[in-house]
């Protein structure tokens, strides 16, 4: 089933919400690994996201328009003795997106289990 | 908090080897996809796993929880990777060959596209050996024939990779299903699907792709029933059978490989 054009699905959320809260935290730029664990520290989740799905979101994120990305310096790298960092920033409509998916789930009727917990 | 010793050089390598299996993952996937999105990808998984082991190191984690979790990462990102790799190769559909991402695996990539001519070489050297025998029972008209489709076959593979992998479809045939030798049959088997699976997959259009199936489903029928009964074997229809099935074959290879060019505005 496609989705319908700009709505967000839960691993992207949840990665604009982490990416968003780093920002409020002063980190303005993230990279793959640091979004998987502000992912884990944001959710109930013990485990990191997969690889696959993590840097497969990313790529839809950034062709979406919500995330922007750019290889860091080489330099640094070396520097500090580690691989290169792909390092992304969230865009002004990732905030919208995050908020109208927000908005959205709200307003999506319970299902299963929560509906017959619903009063 | 209090924070663990450091960890041993043995526990160490457990990480490491789960490093290794991510990255070598990595390089196997993304070998089938074009380079640019290739290289991201695989610096971008070389970093987390990095990155992770690090923070592994610094939190005092034991190493084979962090080997654990990245071997998780892996396996739970499977279908994920599979499914980008289609999404990828979906989008070069229509663009110049990529080399450089080719050459990335030129060992897988080499075996990928050429297996099937080796084992059409296979072929046409038990065929030659034959020929050169002295076998009295051997039906030398046949095997010439077998051994000129698969040695051009092999030949044409390169620059006409259609018509190549047809005539090792042909040429197959035999060996593989009327030599009564288990390891030529299967030899014969596969190169004919190798070969035959080529030149359906060389057909633009999946209409057009299910006729060259019939196409050389035919041909192969029809070279089957000359090499088990003759031309004029037993049947009511010999030998019109296998001409019109020849025939037909051929006709619908050709009539699924034409293209028509595209009218260009004068």
């Amino acid at each position: 089933m496609r989705r319908r054009p700009g709505t967000l699905l839960p691993v992207e959320a949840a990665i604009l919400d982490a990416a968003l809260r780093m920002r409020q935290a002063g980190d303005v730029q993230f990279h793959g690994f640091g979004i998987a664990k502000m992912m884990v520290d944001g959710a109930d989740a013990a485990t990191l996201t997969a690889h696959g799905t993590l840097y497969k979101a990313l790529g839809r994120l950034e062709t979406a328009g919500l995330l922007e990305s750019n290889w860091e310096d080489a330099d640094e790298a070396v520097v500090q003795g580690r691989p290169r960092r792909r390092m992304y920033t969230v865009t002004g409509a990732a905030q919208l997106a995050l908020a109208q998916h927000r908005q959205d789930s709200r307003r999506a009727a319970p299902l299963g289990r929560a509906a017959w917990e619903t009063p | 908090m209090s924070r663990r010793a450091p960890a041993h050089d043995d526990e160490q390598d457990v990480a490491a080897i789960a490093a290794t299996l991510a990255r070598e993952w990595v390089r196997g996937y993304t070998a089938w996809v074009g380079a640019g999105a290739a290289e991201r990808r695989r610096a971008e998984i070389a970093s987390d796993v990095w990155e992770q082991r690090t923070d592994a190191r610094e939190r005092g984690a034991a190493p084979a929880t962090a080997a654990l979790s990245i071997a998780g990462r892996v396996v739970a990102g499977i279908p994920a990777d599979l499914l980008w790799v289609r999404t990828q190769r979906l989008a070069m559909r229509g663009r110049p060959a990529d080399r450089k991402a080719l050459t990335m695996n030129t060992l897988g990539h080499l075996a990928a596209r050429w297996w099937w001519a080796l084992g059409a070489a296979i072929l046409a050297t038990l065929g030659i050996v034959a020929l050169f025998s002295g076998d009295r029972d051997l039906q030398r008209v046949q095997v010439s024939i077998i051994v000129a489709a698969l040695v051009a076959g092999i030949a044409l593979r390169q620059f006409l990779p259609r018509t190549a992998a047809t005539l090792v479809v042909f040429g197959a045939a035999v060996p593989s299903l009327l030599i009564w030798a288990p390891w030529v049959m299967v030899i014969g088997i596969a190169t004919l699907s190798g070969a035959a699976v080529e030149a359906v997959r060389l057909t633009r259009g999946t209409a057009n792709r299910v006729l060259a199936g019939v196409g050389l489903i035919a041909l192969v029928a029809a070279w089957l029933w000359v090499g088990a009964s003759g031309v004029t074997g037993p049947g009511p229809l010999s030998p019109w059978g296998p001409i019109v099935l020849s025939g037909g074959g051929i006709a619908l290879l050709v009539a699924t490989g034409v293209h028509r060019r595209p009218v260009v505005a004068s």
